[in-house]
């Protein structure tokens, strides 16, 4: 440290160095090998957590999550360790979307297995629509594979052209120095010494990106050819000769429909999830193999890539017009199995796996509590103490809401200061509203809370809780994220919450029967 | 190929080096979590590409920072259904007797990850350009803004 200036930024790494948590889990890490296709939610590892606290488990995940919106129903034939009460075929919940009723229209196709193995319990589902809005424009892409003798994937390339236009914040503002055909670009991800990653550049109106592993992925740009009209291309012999383009279409038309998700876990912190999302990139059974080592291997009708990392086994493949994933702490035998298993399925039938994940989350323990004007009741539930800082500030938390129907949803975000828990941001849905929940700890009053997009003011209805206060709104249509700003006594500014809010799902205003009625 | 440590041996080596120099470019809220996401995505990679890695230590500082930088993009969050935190604005939640950290919002992902490595790590320039997959100039200019910035925010 030799001057001043050297002296501020030292005592600045200080402080955060201190103020550092502690790392979790290697198990938590292992949580998260979880289906590519649709990424694994962040909070995917915490109800291991809760189910393993009382046998004095290990920490997981850090709670930032998904919103999962819900309902709930009825099947009797997934073999599940259900924490929900038995509802009969009669107690079918009504809906208000007959087209999202119609098995098999594809559409609206969410998935579900059969059979899951033994202990392994719901804890997460939802379904959200998957259809085309949340990606670009695409202009064109093709994927290239290289395989090993063996059949299994040794090499990756993939290159897409998207208009730019529609993704106006995918460049972060501290470019890495990286340029192609001359202009800025960004490397994406890690780039190790076999040179794979990705890399992404703007052209000729064109969000063009290469993503690849084996071969170098800025190299591969550099040698790429973009026109207007056609997008991008790689010329002859750009690739080793072991790489064969894969049959992709150049311009795949966008699919609308319905993604879900499903999360198993067993006592014992082991995770078992199923995701599908429309095939809005127009992947083939050749273009899915883009994992090192994955294999393709027959499961029931559904030819399947599959691959180990650690000790969790995936796999992916196509279903009708859906990509399907699925990945857990099973052997190879017990995920094949589950996977033959895996089908469409009926509207109530994932309605039930909702409602035994909505009666895990009520499960947690209820910290603070208020009653709105309207009769509408929310508690918060947290293994966390609230005017107490805790070690850590992980751990299973929810929302639970009583109007027309008592719904829990964990999807939430915490925030926490020192290790205490001060607030808690999420949405669900009540009275057939798709709605903002805010909680706030102790001593904190609620400031502002705001559309980010349209610095629009929402219509906040607060009501007091036992030791700290809640509030509700309407969630803007369209609105992505929303932020909560509040003043804490002794400070000299002003905290502020955020939270993306994700889409609402067209399930939202199914009604169903309260999951504590029994 | 190395014959240095497996992906969890360095887990446990090197996971509270990594988290605190998380904390330096997302927050204290999103650090462990980006740390295991960063770990999670070294597996999905296999096992081979990681036996390819020369210096394991700096390419895991460089691939959380790399997923640092992703976790910030509004597009892949909606994507993946997920509530966040936005980057810079993590630093807003601190207490009041640390106002210091509070600059922390001022500086760009890159500048603080060059303070933190060059102050915390005490990593040469060379071993931060080399991290960071930028240039020494690059690292000297950026470390010079942040400098800086600090000055003008704390002055």
């Amino acid at each position: 440290v030799r001057g001043p200036d050297d002296r501020v930024a030292a005592r600045l790494v200080q402080e955060v160095a201190d103020r550092a948590p502690s790392a979790p889990e290697w198990s938590d890490v292992l949580a998260r090998l979880a289906p590519e296709a649709s990424p694994a939610p962040r909070s995917a590892s915490r109800r291991p957590w809760m189910l393993v606290a009382a046998a004095g488990g290990v920490a997981a995940a850090a709670a930032l999550g998904t919103l999962v919106y819900q309902r709930a129903g009825t099947d009797g034939d997934l073999v599940t360790a259900s924490t929900a009460p038995p509802v009969s075929a009669t107690d079918a919940p009504d809906t208000t979307s007959a087209e999202a009723s119609r098995p098999g229209n594809s559409a609206t196709a969410v998935f579900a297995p059969s059979a899951v193995p033994d202990g392994f319990a719901v804890v997460e589902a939802g379904t959200w629509d998957g259809s085309w809005p949340y990606s670009s424009t695409r202009v064109s892409t093709e994927t290239w594979i290289s395989s090993g003798v063996d059949g299994s994937v040794d090499g990756y390339v993939r290159l897409t052209a998207n208009a730019a236009a529609d993704l106006p914040n995918l460049m972060p503002p501290t470019p890495t120095g990286v340029t192609v055909h001359g202009a800025v670009a960004q490397a994406d991800a890690a780039l190790g010494p076999d040179g794979g990653g990705a890399v992404h550049w703007d052209e000729q109106g064109m969000r063009l990106s290469v993503s690849s592993w084996g071969p170098d992925a800025v190299s591969i740009a550099e040698q790429s050819v973009v026109t207007a009209s056609g997008g991008i291309a790689l010329p002859a012999g750009a690739l080793p000769a072991t790489f064969v383009r894969a049959q992709t279409e150049a311009t795949p038309a966008p699919v609308t429909g319905r993604s879900s998700e499903v999360r198993w876990a067993t006592a014992d912190g082991r995770t078992l999830g199923l995701s599908a999302r429309p095939n809005s990139t127009g992947e083939t059974v050749d273009t899915l193999g883009s994992t090192p080592g994955a294999r393709r291997v027959a499961a029931g009708s559904n030819e399947v890539w599959l691959w180990r990392a650690g000790d969790v086994t995936s796999a992916t493949w196509l279903q009708g017009d859906h990509v399907v994933s699925a990945g857990g702490n099973v052997d190879e035998a017990a995920l094949l199995e589950f996977v033959a298993s895996v089908g469409r399925t009926s509207e109530p039938a994932f309605q039930a796996l909702i409602l035994e994940a909505s009666a895990l989350d009520q499960a947690i323990a209820a910290r603070d509590r208020a009653t709105f004007v309207d009769g509408v009741e929310v508690s918060m539930h947290s293994d966390a103490a609230i005017d107490v800082p805790e070690p850590s500030s992980f751990g299973p938390r929810s929302f639970c809401a009583t109007g027309d129907r008592t719904f829990c949803t964990a999807e939430v975000t915490p925030f926490t200061d020192g290790g205490l828990l001060t607030g808690l941001v999420g949405s669900q849905t009540i009275d057939g509203e798709h709605q903002v929940l805010v909680w706030l700890g102790p001593g904190r009053t609620m400031t502002r809370v705001y559309d980010a997009n349209t610095n629009a003011d929402l219509d906040v209805t607060t009501a007091p809780g036992l030791s700290g206060s809640f509030a509700r709104a309407v969630a803007p249509a369209g609105a992505a994220t929303i932020v909560v700003e509040y003043q804490v006594p002794g400070r000299w500014y002003r905290d502020t919450l955020r939270a993306n809010l994700g889409v609402a799902d067209p399930l939202a205003d199914v009604r169903a029967p309260n999951p504590q009625a029994g | 190929v190395s014959d240095g440590p497996s992906v969890e041996e360095a887990y446990r080596k090197w996971a509270d080096d990594l988290v605190r120099y998380a904390t330096a470019l997302v927050g204290s809220a999103d650090a462990s979590d980006l740390v295991a996401e960063s770990f999670a995505g070294v597996l999905r990679a296999g096992e081979e590409r990681w036996r390819l890695v020369r210096d394991p230590r700096a390419y895991l500082f460089r691939v959380v920072c790399n997923n640092g930088r992703m976790s910030g993009r509004g597009r892949r969050r909606r994507e993946r259904r997920e509530l966040v935190w936005l980057p810079v604005a993590d630093w807003s939640d601190q207490p009041a007797d640390a106002p210091v950290l509070h600059v922390l919002s001022g500086l760009s992902m890159q500048q603080r990850a060059v303070t933190f490595l060059t102050y915390w790590e005490d990593m040469s320039i060379a071993e931060v350009a080399a991290v960071l997959g930028i240039s020494q100039g690059s690292v000297k200019k950026q470390l010079a803004r942040a400098r800086a910035a600090l000055r003008k925010e704390l002055s």
